[in-house]
């Protein structure tokens, strides 16, 4: 079966500052990772091992130097207009930062029409019907479309990006961070609304984090990322089996449950 | 009870040898604006805290918990829109002035490592301001003791040559040259991953042994309090519901508050079973 998204042999350099320019230097090399419907993968790595750079190549906002991402078996760098708005309404993402993510001067009801917008055909009342339904999905009252973003926490921010990035109903959702700033209630919460959609829409995900824990407890399997290169991977049920330094490294740093190894 | 009051100049000495500091009853509050005029919307209320050297105080809760504004007001660094409304701090029983303790009783290590330092000073010149000899020894001093003396470019470097555990490991390291008794860090890991976090965090528990500083850390992870605290005071809607030492409040939580914190800790910890996902 075609895979939902894919990476063969991504790679990515990024050309040195300052005015004497020195050999690019390579942020990723040799990617290959393969998404299926409904699938739900994890990434973890430490910070600079190039989670967010994948990322954004497998989002098509950067191109790969070389390589290619693959939508349901057709290139990204191949598509056509009506193509790239398929793959657009197909996979979203939602940010670490969620206030960066929004227009403070928009209301919250306009930031989740957007997509809508102008990735659907959906006319203004089916349009304000979805909204009402990613709104009741992540869990936020029906009335916080009237808000701007400045009026409500961050949590709540957080999972407005979240419904923006439901809204389109996409094949897959890019987790960038999306829950390691939020404290453990706040965590259990989303992960668990998430678990839900996927149940109900077979929706899939990519989680990118740092944090093992979220990966073990919301993916089916887990890919580790260090120095720009897929070092290790391993299913989650029925327990983690990896190997790798760099993977040790992550698990080993989950702070303990209970004081004095309770 | 006629309580020496402190400020301005006091007593370098008598500061550095400070066992325990105190705040009671801080309260903070914003306002506000309605047709009526201004209403007061308290957001600390009332709570005491007790720091003592060679111990570690862990304050938790979640966000919006009114934690960092607590820690605000001990050092009065309060953000503008808000201000403090009562209470009061107590340097081995003396009544302080939070201004003049801080930086000499208190040194404080913030969130965010990348926006604590400006942009345009190295490392070093944040480390001291006076290059002379006895300036470049306290660096080098306070450098080895957060792990950054093996490299002699550290003090040379810019803060975006650097990575967030590094800076977090200098801006404690500055914390030390003032050789404050207490330190206060307010989520001093939450912007790390995790390899940092518990590397920061063994840094952390390692000062305190061998110094016998007082530390209190603000923290919404009780992970951290489980490798790090030995009291724990937990705050909701502004007031401390519960404080009981470490082991004890994970063995026996008291309040609802605590038990939600627990249970989601939990919850993370451990591997649900599988679900049947199609």
């Amino acid at each position: 079966m075609t895979p939902l998204l894919a990476a063969r042999g991504l790679g990515k350099a990024y050309a040195r500052a300052g005015w004497r320019r020195g050999a690019p230097r390579t942020v990723l090399s040799g990617i290959d990772l393969a998404i299926g419907e409904g699938e739900c993968v994890a990434l973890i790595g430490r910070s600079g091992s190039g989670k967010s750079t994948l990322a954004r190549l497998l989002m098509g906002l950067e191109d790969p130097d070389g390589g290619a991402v693959l939508f349901r078996g057709a290139p990204l760098a191949g598509l056509d207009r009506g193509g790239a708005k398929i793959f657009r309404a197909a996979v979203q993402m939602v940010l670490q930062d969620p206030l960066s993510a929004v227009n403070p001067r928009h209301g919250v009801g306009r930031i989740l029409a957007e997509p809508l917008r102008h990735l659907t055909d959906l006319t203004a009342a089916a349009r304000q019907a979805r909204i009402s339904d990613v709104l009741d999905a992540v869990g936020l009252d029906p009335d916080a479309a009237d808000r701007l973003p400045g009026q409500l926490s961050g949590g709540q921010v957080q999972r407005i990006g979240l419904a923006r990035a439901l809204a389109t109903r996409p094949a897959l959702v890019i987790l960038d961070e999306a829950v390691s700033n939020l404290d453990a209630p706040r965590q259990v919460d989303l992960l668990d609304r998430l678990a839900s959609l996927r149940r109900q829409d077979g929706t899939a995900f990519l989680l990118i984090t740092h944090d093992i824990r979220l990966a073990r407890r919301f993916a089916d399997r887990v890919v580790v990322l260090s120095e720009g290169r897929i070092v290790d991977s391993s299913a989650c049920r029925p327990g983690l089996a990896l190997s790798h330094p760099a993977a040790r490294e992550l698990l080993d740093a989950v702070l303990p449950a209970a004081p004095g190894g309770l | 009870m006629s309580a020496k009051v402190l400020q301005g100049k006091v007593l370098q000495a008598e500061v550095l040898q400070a066992k325990i500091l105190r705040a009671e009853g801080l309260s903070v509050e914003t306002w506000r604006t309605t047709w009526r005029g201004r209403e007061p919307v308290p957001l600390v209320r009332g709570v005491d805290l007790d720091i003592r050297t060679g111990e570690v105080l862990a304050l938790v809760g979640a966000s919006g918990s009114g934690k960092s504004l607590a820690c605000a007001a001990l050092l009065d660094v309060l953000p503008p829109g808000t201000r403090r409304t009562g209470g009061r701090i107590l340097l081995d029983g003396a009544q302080a002035e939070p201004a003049a303790l801080r930086g000499r009783a208190v040194a404080s290590v913030l969130q965010a490592p990348r926006t604590a330092f400006n942009p345009l000073r190295t490392i070093g010149g944040h480390a001291t301001e006076d290059p002379g000899k006895p300036g470049r020894i306290a660096m080098a001093e306070a450098f080895a003791a957060v792990g950054l003396g093996d490299d002699p470019r550290v003090p040379d470097l810019y803060p975006f040559q650097m990575s967030g555990g590094m800076l977090q490991r200098a801006m404690i390291a500055l914390a030390l040259m003032s050789r404050a008794p207490f330190l206060v860090a307010d989520e001093p890991t939450t912007d790390l991953d995790l390899v940092a976090q518990a590397r920061i965090l063994d840094l952390l528990a390692g000062l305190v042994r061998a110094r016998g500083l007082g530390l209190l850390i603000v923290t919404h992870d009780l992970g951290v309090v489980a490798r790090l605290a030995d009291r724990v005071a937990v705050m909701e809607a502004g007031r401390i519901v519960e404080t009981a030492p470490a082991a004890s409040l994970f063995a026996t939580p008291r309040e609802p508050a605590t038990r939600a914190l627990l249970a989601a800790h939990r919850a993370l910890h451990a591997v649900p079973a599988a679900e049947a996902v199609a």
